[in-house]
């Protein structure tokens, strides 16, 4: 049978493999993703945060100009795309002995919360993190409730 | 309620300072592409969100150590919601062969993308040897 190539009787690493794959695949959920999903440690790499009044999207692209970049927003969807060449060099030889860097076009997309003003985005670039801030609309923001006195 | 929180981290990191070092969050190992020409090698080494002012390239003993914090503005009071990157800081570590010449390592970095070039000495530079027809 075919299983008997990864079926191993050895039990430390019988189960310590089933359970890094069960890891790897996400506690089971890998084969459901979101459409637009990237896997985890896809380039650009991306954290998201959130304050009362803002979403803040850090996107980690190093090595990228701005007119490189590419940033729009539909519905509660944030894409950014862009590519990152190969820096032209002087013609001279050269023998790779590392190669992890991502070369080429990568695209993200970012499902925001509800609530977020596409009209009200802003973005800067600074030592290749792109800071993309987006404003929640005024009714999710949580909002203080005065107490009178009686 | 939240003077009293901040005045209890502010404590905790005081006490916390002279163990520092050893106690630092756990450094992100960045990504980089190594080649070699005629007359260097070169590193190149993605760490966005470090500056030159928070980057640390250093030799000591054969071995090339890169770091660097990551510097970010963030507004006041950010909750995490997603991350990839979980962690402030990068570092990594290269062996030097003879060849390098120390002296002579410079580095760079630019919108994130950290430049290393270390030179060969002269003595260890490839030599083409010409065949002659016999």
């Amino acid at each position: 049978m075919l299983q008997d190539l990864w079926r191993f009787n050895d039990p430390l690493f019988g189960d310590l493999g089933r359970l890094l794959r069960l890891i790897d695949s996400d506690w089971g959920n890998g084969a459901r993703a979101d459409l637009r999903s990237a896997p985890r440690g896809s380039f650009p790499l991306l954290n998201v945060g959130e304050t009362e009044d803002t979403v803040n999207v850090y996107v980690f692209a190093p090595g990228i100009e701005q007119s490189d970049l590419d940033v729009s927003v539909q519905d509660n969807v944030l894409m950014i795309s862009g590519k990152r060449d190969e820096v032209a060099d002087e013609d001279k030889e050269r023998s790779w002995y590392r190669r992890e860097r991502f070369h080429g076009e990568f695209q993200r997309a970012v499902t925001l919360p509800e609530g977020v003003d596409p009209e009200q985005v802003n973005a800067s670039l600074k030592d290749g993190v792109l800071t993309v801030s987006l404003r929640k609309r005024a009714e999710t923001q949580p909002r203080r409730i005065e107490i009178q006195a009686a | 309620m939240s003077n009293v929180s901040k005045t209890d981290n502010r404590e905790l990191r005081q006490n916390a300072a002279p163990r520092e070092a050893a106690t630092r969050d756990p450094a992100i190992v960045p990504p980089v592409d190594v080649f070699e020409q005629d007359d260097a090698v070169t590193i190149r080494a993605d760490m966005p969100g470090v500056n030159p002012a928070s980057l640390g390239v250093e030799v000591s003993d054969h071995t090339l150590t890169i770091e660097g914090d990551i510097t970010l503005s963030m507004p006041e009071g950010v909750t995490a919601r997603y991350a990839d990157i979980r962690g402030s800081r990068y570092q990594r570590q290269f062996t030097l062969g003879e060849e390098i010449d120390t002296e002579a390592i410079e580095g760079s970095i630019r919108h994130g993308v950290l430049t290393v070039r270390l030179p060969k000495r002269d003595m260890h530079r490839k030599r083409r040897i010409d065949i002659q027809a016999a």
